[in-house]
């Protein structure tokens, strides 16, 4: 026996020696050959290029609302409250999304080079799914470019060795060279649209690479990179400019003529089902109704308007974040100037001569469809209720506030102001009523929940609750008035989240060509295309007088587009890129009056004044204008900062200018 | 057959079961005696048989047996028996050389079979070293042990009772949470930066978890702290090893240990929150305007309307001031020439301080019941074979509430969420509970006051009417050992292999619900009716579900043991060993962590010692890990060690008898962490998961997963290398009453296994990938000392221990800063950094005339921070290391017992210096702006317009997290340092004589108070508990009264 455990002891150590005990392989893991070999993998690599395409789900994870001057997030929490007041560095890492986009550029390097190994591919498929990753590539940059400025431009798979620490970055407009170059690449192997195979909507076409580079285009034209003399030092260590500081009117002209190739595929391919949202082409009435055209272009899944976007936008969280309080956590608010800059039902600006425009009292009457089928309030409260969710019933009441009073259909489509029953909740009474003030003072539950926004008011409080908005006001734009925020439940789930629309485009070239041509008339033909839709009258009809004025059409350009595009992520780029962002604060009380300008005092209505006890809708102290923040802006801010890491550890990467 | 004159018949039992046939009878009159006052007959010789053993049951052959004051004496056979003839009532005495003598008084029985014990020296004590034993005298490897009787306190987990008692041991315990409460150990604090940091816990010799061994059925616990104590773990030694050894059977009459002990616990170091009327006053001091009215402030102050006004102190709805813990532990052990046991079973209950719910039938507070199981045996299979069965296991049952999971991606256990919900809430947020309506008696019916905003909850909803969940964790381990003395091949040659089996599962069933949550609108004028609407509507029943989660582990090995006296001089020793151990986790979160778990290694000692002056040793571990590529896989890990015994020197003779004993060692050696960063394995492989993520597409938003490279594999790994130096020396005074052992150490690490941190993102590597990178150096000292001293009714001891462990990084993969003395590199790990806070601005001209703060904009009572490199700015640049890390530098613990007349009085301190922990979350009043969260009293020691001191703890108050004031500096950083009275026990050891008579050995009764005190600067919270905001269930105390008692 003993020997037998002797020899056992020198035979386990001999086996140790040749020893296959450690040597057990994860063999059934996926490796490098199997990905490549399988076409199931191979699409899901692709699938993986695609993941960090942005979906900025509520604008916590993505800053470019609470940054802008059109909206105010309420929760100091966020990242957005203390960078409008300053409290940030390169090193505070907020947003950065500079890391997400590198990988998945890496990513569509990986992809291109070994695709081709893919034996279960056919030839055309691996053609365009090669586009697709230059598509996707070139997209990433631009989204960098956007944020941050110039961009490091990697322009193949590297190795894990390469020497990291010496790459500097590319100039502005050879980053944008290179996304047109990789849209242009991927044009010539992807599909003009999806229509046909709408399962695979959310891809690229030939038209979204057109529409990309058309924006790229755009950048590369506004004042921010095109002969701006702030950048004159941005340069990188060997001196090389990475802006150009002398201006180019040939870059707007090339920008537009990109837009005007997108609007060219529209108008000649009616099969890419390219056009303006309008609710009676798309099956929801005989009539046109600008106010449901408006609402629905943001609600509708993947409607005509929608040239590129991705699909399943989780709009939950943003649907809390708007709804309001305190069941919800309404406090995504617009801001007054926002609001401001609404028009009136006739076109006008609301400080323009005869615009109508009444700043104080309550309305005597209410809005021309307020009650279009004239329903008895009381008797008939669910049909009315259901005419204001369905979109059949919208505008001002008798009794609200008359600065609120006859404006546009896109104010009523994307604002939800003081006293407006809230669209999304449904008709029973205790949940709308779950919204109102019941007690024997302010007796306001009637059955419409309408939303207390002022100081003591339901959605507002007094006391401990943070959850409202601080400027009187919530955004209604892309919330579903069909859902149930009193039992949070959803309706339209997995509907698709907008990158560009028709109307971007066409408001992208009409800024493009006033630059250089502002006599052109597309500027008024697709301008009006706008208007109309939005229910409002021509811009040469309600202000003749800047016809072919390039100074005031640009001016008026932006201010549709700020209208028109309103919480969407827009403004923050285009005061930005257009180098209105650093306008300073008056310093006047008058300052609200002030159009640009994303530092200083921003304004609101008077959500603390009052007694809480007693306060109602019937409290007029509420409608006065008061500055909520003051911001803190500077004009590195244009930029976000590279973050210091990076910096850092990349010893030719130089910070952006300020920081 | 005769009969005795004797009323006992008990005799002739014996005598007739024995079979002796003859008794001489005659009376030798040479032995008459008085004892105990009884007057001793003249007897008559009778014949006593017997047999004389070792305490392992081997029969001692050559044993002398004496009958005292006699010339009468025999000595045992070959198989250890003897004869002798004596009297009732005559002394007998047994010797054996190398073993205490031993003295039986004849009696009535005419066999006596008698045990002796071995006479162990000083020197000659066996000490538990890595992979096997050996002699005090040729230990000279750094090696702790901790006095078995001085941890058997009220504490569940062993670890923790571990604390400040071992020279080279840092513990720290951060949570007191019931189940949840295991501290961290670490030997001579951190040698690297790299994931794994913890050393390797043996239990029994084998890789297993020890905070749920009972201390009770503990024979030992040490740790090994430099290389030539665990060399021969090789690559898995680096962060040093802890041998924890069960109990064995010992060859004696059966001992019956009995042990019971009860008593009450509190929590001494909760928080405290603030009132909600002067939270409200500091509401309308951090918004800028009155919020709250002083009409309503005084209607919170006076409690008038605690529905619409409510006042509530969260942790007092919650927590209840005392709660009960109860101990029982029952061992026997005994044993024979057969077989030797050692049989215990242990039962603990414990309870937290939370409050129950009188409306439930199942209870909020927290549970914990665990019983422990173990049955240690020894069989001596022929005389030179002995197969060891060690089994033992513990169950733990744990009730608690139904909260503990994840919120908002932070994962929170049960007592966390708790915290996290008092913390958000505010004293003024709502009522606990409010009228909902009446029942047909017209009493209230209440229910649970809903929280003004959606993200809070009310605390004592979560606690009361969250449901519970039951979790029960099953600890088994096993292990058989054949031991083979191999004397017909070589004397002094064993051979021993063992096989273990280990599996632990959990299983946790949760019952949760949310119940119904009503608010207060307010109430009618004219009728005065509280008006309320549910606000949540709850579920009738609790819901189920439950995890699992297990894991098992095989492990074999293989020894030959060498041990020799040559000649008169040289003892030489030799270990040779083979091991592997298979561990597979049952719950693994991916494929690759599902595989077994593999180790294999070889070990080896050599040891040779010159007539017990001169020691040398060498230790060697060769073994592998999977985590690296083949060719690359095992690695030699060799350490040397020397020892001179100075007192055994002849010129060392005349001080002999001061310094009895003086050990002089030292010892180098290499040794190994092949542990990757986050639990990764297989460092080589590059592993293909979801990659970046997936997409959707199409109208329906179909989702498709993604592939990619979840990591990249890097061929050249290896790992990590640790260079342990010691130097040490023992020294044993006045006759054993004065020891004092001292070790100074220091470790370089090198090859440090990390993931890449130099690399930029523009990379675009999915995860940095793993590399050998970096040096870290860590130096220090521990010593132990201890004074003992005898007086002929009682006696003191006095004893202490210190460690101190100081790292530093030297190189590591750092992007270079901007500015030098930013770097980390250079500095103790985890040091931290942070601006100088100067103190508060007094007014706008101070503002105007300091360095701009670039964190945002500044007014009066903000702070203001040294610009240290004097450019006029002061911004992140301006950080500097300041205050330790988040672990102790300094580690200490003392005592003193004192005995007098059977009573006894011990107390142990221990104390941790030289740390610091960052202060964050809702340590900052209105951190996530007013409404939201609660404060703690220390918020109205702040700056105020008014009252503008420089010495407020807090700074102006803000609505928000104030960028400025809460950057990290001296003024988010508190010293962690604290001096606990970590026991207290008073005891009466009832006198042998009064227990002779109910047939007890020995009885103990003893008061103790665990966790009795705790002195720090830092008061807000338990500061051992490291956190930022107090956010950790507190250490429990203990004041228990127990009984002890041997049968």
């Amino acid at each position: 026996m003993r020997k037998i455990l002797f020899a056992g002891l020198i035979s386990s150590t001999l086996i140790m020696t040749g020893c296959e005990f450690l040597e057990k392989q994860p063999d059934d893991m996926k490796t490098d050959a199997m990905i490549w070999s399988s076409r199931v993998e191979t699409e899901k690599y692709l699938y993986n290029v695609y993941s960090q395409m942005p979906m900025p789900l509520l604008h916590n994870d993505a800053p470019w609302l609470g940054l802008s001057d059109e909206v105010d997030l309420t929760w100091n929490v966020y990242p957005t409250y203390n960078i409008n007041l300053g409290n940030w560095n390169p090193s505070t890492g907020y947003y950065n999304l500079w890391t997400p986009y590198y990988k998945a550029i890496r990513a569509s390097f990986v992809f291109e080079n070994n695709v081709d190994k893919c034996g279960e591919l056919s030839s055309d498929l691996k053609k365009q799914y090669k586009a697709e990753a230059k598509f996707l590539r070139g997209f990433y940059y631009l989204q960098i470019l956007k944020q941050y400025g110039p961009a490091v431009l990697i322009r193949e798979e590297l190795p894990i060795s390469a020497d990291w620490n010496n790459f500097p970055r590319a100039p502005f407009d050879e980053c944008v060279e290179y996304i047109a170059q990789m849209m242009d690449e991927a044009e010539a192997d992807l599909p003009l649209h999806w229509q046909n195979d709408r399962q695979w909507l959310g891809k690229p076409n030939k038209v979204v690479c057109r529409a990309v580079k058309a924006e790229a285009f755009l950048f590369a034209a506004s004042p921010q990179w095109n002969g701006n003399a702030d950048y004159a030092g941005f340069k990188n260590r060997d001196g090389k400019a990475l802006a150009s500081t002398t201006y180019d009117e040939n870059k707007w002209k090339r920008s537009a003529e990109a837009s005007y190739a997108v609007i060219q595929i529209a108008e000649n391919n009616p099969a890419a089902n390219i056009r303006l949202y309008k609710n009676n082409e798309n099956g929801d009435g005989a009539t046109f109704s600008p106010y449901k055209s408006v609402r629905d272009v943001t609600l509708k899944r993947w409607n005509c308007e929608i040239i590129y976007g991705r699909a399943g936008f989780d709009q939950n969280a943003w649907e809390v974040h708007t709804s309001p309080g305190t069941y919800n956590l309404g406090g995504v608010a617009p801001t007054q100037r926002v609001i401001d800059a609404f028009l009136m039902k006739n076109g006008k600006g609301i400080y323009e001569e005869g615009s109508g425009y009444v700043e104080e009292g309550f309305a005597a009457q209410g809005g021309s469809n307020w009650n279009p089928r004239s329903l008895d309030l009381a008797a008939d409260r669910v049909r009315m209720i259901e005419d204001i969710r369905s979109g059949e019933a919208w505008g001002h009441w008798p009794g609200d506030w008359n600065m609120y009073a006859n404006r546009e259909p896109r104010f009523y489509a994307f604002v939800l102001y003081n006293k407006r029953p809230i669209p999304q909740l449904p008709p029973d009474i205790a949940k709308r009523d779950y919204f109102s003030t019941g007690n024997t003072v302010v007796k306001q539950q009637n059955g419409y929940g309408r939303v207390e926004l002022y100081y003591g008011g339901f959605s507002r409080g007094s006391g401990a609750s943070t959850f409202y908005p601080r400027t009187g006001y919530l955004v209604l734009k892309n919330t579903d008035p069909q859902s149930n925020m009193r039992d949070r439940v959803y309706v339209n789930i997995g509907r698709h989240f907008t990158y560009i629309r028709y109307a971007n485009v066409l408001l992208n070239y009409i800024e493009a060509l006033n630059e250089y041509d502002p006599g052109n008339a597309n500027i008024e033909k697709y301008w009006n295309m706008i208007r109309e839709r939005a229910g409002v009258p021509g811009v040469f009809v309600s202000n003749p007088e800047i016809r072919g004025n390039k100074e005031l059409q640009r001016e008026y350009i932006i201010k549709e587009r700020q209208i028109e595009l309103c919480f969407e992520g827009d403004r923050y780029y285009t005061t930005r890129r257009r180098w209105v962002a650093h306008t300073p604060d008056t310093g006047t009380a008058e300052d609200y009056k002030r159009k640009y300008g994303d530092g200083g005092r921003f304004w609101g209505m008077d959500i603390n004044a009052g007694e809480a006890g007693t306060n109602s809708f019937e409290y007029t102290g509420f409608y006065k204008r008061v500055a909520f923040e003051t911001r803190v802006f500077d004009r590195k801010m244009c930029l976000f900062p590279i973050p210091q890491s990076e910096v850092d550890k990349n010893f030719e990467m130089v910070q952006n200018p300020g920081w | 057959m005769k009969i005795f004159i004797s009323t006992n018949w008990r005799p002739v039992y014996y005598l007739l079961l024995t079979g002796c046939m003859t008794v001489p009878l005659a009376a030798t009159g040479a032995k008459t005696d008085l004892q105990r006052g009884r007057v001793q007959r003249v007897q008559a010789l009778i014949q006593i048989k017997g047999k004389v053993l070792d305490a392992k049951g081997q029969p001692l052959p050559g044993a002398t047996v004496l009958v005292k004051g006699t010339m009468r004496g025999v000595i045992t056979d070959a198989q250890g028996y003897y004869v002798i003839e004596a009297s009732e009532g005559e002394i007998l005495k047994f010797s054996y050389m190398g073993f205490l003598d031993q003295e039986i008084t004849v009696g009535k029985k005419d066999g006596i079979d008698v045990i002796l014990q071995e006479d162990v020296s000083a020197l000659d004590e066996a000490v538990v070293v890595g992979m096997g034993v050996q002699r005090r005298a040729s230990v000279i490897g750094a090696i702790s042990t901790v006095a078995v009787n001085d941890i058997k306190g009220p504490t569940r987990s062993l670890t923790n009772a571990l604390a400040g008692r071992m020279a080279g041991a840092v513990v720290v315990q951060r949570s007191g949470e019931l189940g949840n409460d295991n501290g961290g150990i670490w030997i001579r604090g951190i040698s690297t930066f790299s994931a794994n940091r913890s050393p390797l816990i043996l239990v029994d010799g084998v890789e297993r978890d020890m905070q749920d061994l009972s201390v009770e059925e503990v024979e030992s616990v040490s740790i090994l702290k430099d290389a030539s104590a665990t060399a021969v773990y090789g690559v898995r030694a680096a962060n040093g090893v802890v041998l924890v050894s069960t109990r064995k059977g010992v060859a004696q009459k059966p001992v019956i240990e009995l042990k019971m002990e009860h008593g009450v616990s509190d929590l001494p170091s909760l928080p405290k929150f603030l009132n909600g009327a002067d939270y409200a006053t500091l509401y309308n001091e951090a918004f800028g305007r009155e919020n709250y009215s002083p009409e309503a402030i005084g209607k919170i102050r006076d409690g008038s309307d605690p529905y619409l006004y409510p006042n509530v102190n969260w942790f007092d709805e919650t927590y209840k001031k005392y709660s009960n813990n109860t101990q029982t532990t029952l061992n026997v052990r005994g044993g024979g020439e057969v077989a030797r046991y050692f049989v215990g079973f242990g039962y603990m209950n414990e309870s937290g301080n939370l409050r129950n719910n009188p409306a439930t039938q199942y209870k909020s507070n927290m549970n914990l019941q665990r019983y422990n199981f173990r049955s240690n045996i020894d069989v001596s299979l022929t005389k030179s074979t002995i197969l060891d069965i060690e089994v033992g296991g513990s169950l733990t049952d744990l009730h608690t509430p139904g909260v503990g999971g994840d919120i908002y991606g932070t994962s929170y256990s049960t007592a966390g969420e708790l915290f996290y919900w008092s913390f958000l809430a505010t004293p003024i947020s709502n009522p606990v509970r409010v009228p909902i309506g009446k029942d047909v008696y017209e009493n209230d019916i209440f229910g649970w006051g809903a929280p003004t905003q959606v993200g809070e909850k009310n605390p004592v909803e979560r606690l009361m009417g969250s449901g519970f969940d039951t979790e029960f964790r099953n600890q088994f381990m096993s292990q058989i050992s054949l031991n083979q003395d191999l004397k017909s091949i070589a004397d002094g040659l064993k051979f021993k292999f063992s096989f273990s089996f280990d599996a632990y599962n959990l299983t946790s069933i949760m019952r949760r619900k949310f119940s119904s949550t009503y608010m207060v609108q307010g109430r009618d004028p004219e009728t005065g009716d509280l008006q309320v609407k549910q606000n949540e509507v709850g579920a009738e029943f609790l819901g189920y579900s439950r995890n699992l989660s297990s894991n098992r582990a095989k492990e074999l090995k293989a020894q030959l043991l060498y041990d020799k006296l040559l000649g008169e001089k040289h003892r030489v020793g030799g270990m040779f060993m083979y091991y592997h151990r298979d561990y597979i986790n049952g719950n693994a979160a991916s494929a690759i962590l599902s595989l077994p778990y593999r180790r294999q290694g070889i070990a080896a000692r050599a040891t040779y010692a010159y007539d017990d002056k001169y020691f040398a040793e060498f230790n060697l571990g060769y073994n592998g890990s999977e985590n690296f590529p083949k060719g690359r896989r095992f690695g030699l890990f060799p350490a040397v060690a020397a020892g001179w015994l100075v007192s055994n020197e002849p010129f060392f003779a005349d001080l002999k008898k001061t310094i009895n004993v003086l050990k002089i060692k030292g010892s180098l050696g290499l040794v190994g962490s092949e542990a990757l960063p986050n639990g990764e394995r297989y460092g080589y492989l590059s592993i293909y998961g979801g990659g970046l993520g997936g997409y959707s597409f199409g109208e329906n938003a179909i989702s498709y997963p993604g592939t990619g490279e979840n990591r990249i594999g890097v061929r050249n790994l290896t790992w990590e290398k640790g260079l342990k130096r010691n130097i040490g020396f023992e020294l044993l005074m006045l006759g054993g009453a004065v020891s004092l052992e001292a070790d100074y150490f220091s470790e370089t690490r090198s090859d440090i296994l990390v993931q890449r941190g130099s690399l930029p993102d523009i990379a675009g590597v999915s995860s940095a990938p793993f590399a050998n990178i970096g040096e870290m150096r860590n130096h220090g000292i521990d010593a132990t000392t201890e004074l003992t001293k005898r007086f002929s009714k009682g006696g003191i001891r006095v004893y202490g221990n210190i460690t101190y462990a100081r790292d530093k990084i030297i190189s590591q993969d750092e992007a270079p800063k901007n500015y030098p003395y930013r770097m980390r590199t250079g500095h103790k790990f985890g040091q931290n950094f942070g601006l100088i806070a100067l103190g508060y601005f007094v007014d706008e001209h101070d503002i105007a005339n300091s360095p701009e703060q670039k964190f945002g904009a500044v007014r009066p009572g903000d702070i203001k921070y040294h610009d240290t490199n004097g450019d006029g700015v002061v911004t992140i640049d301006d950080e500097v290391p300041i205050g330790y890390s988040n672990l102790p530098e300094i580690n200490y613990g003392f005592g003193a017992q004192v005995d007098y007349m059977g009573f006894d009085i011990g107390v142990f301190f221990r104390g941790q210096a030289r740390v610091s922990y960052a202060l964050g979350g809702a340590y900052i009043p209105f951190n996530q702006g007013v409404g939201k969260g609660n404060l703690f009293v220390q918020a109205l020691d702040r700056w105020t317009v008014d009252n503008p001191r420089q010495d407020a703890q807090y700074p102006r108050l803000f609505n928000g997290t104030s960028a400025n004031n809460w950057q990290n500096s001296t003024k988010k950083l508190y010293n962690g340092s604290f001096l606990r009275l970590a026991d207290v026990e008073v005891g009466y050891n009832v006198h042998p004589d009064l227990l002779s008579n109910i047939r007890v050995k020995s009885l103990r009764i003893y008061a103790l108070a665990n966790n009795a005190a705790i002195f720090s600067k830092w008061k807000m919270w338990d500061p051992e508990t490291g956190t930022g905001n107090g956010g950790n269930y507190p250490l429990q105390r203990k004041m228990n009264v127990g009984v002890r008692a041997r049968f």
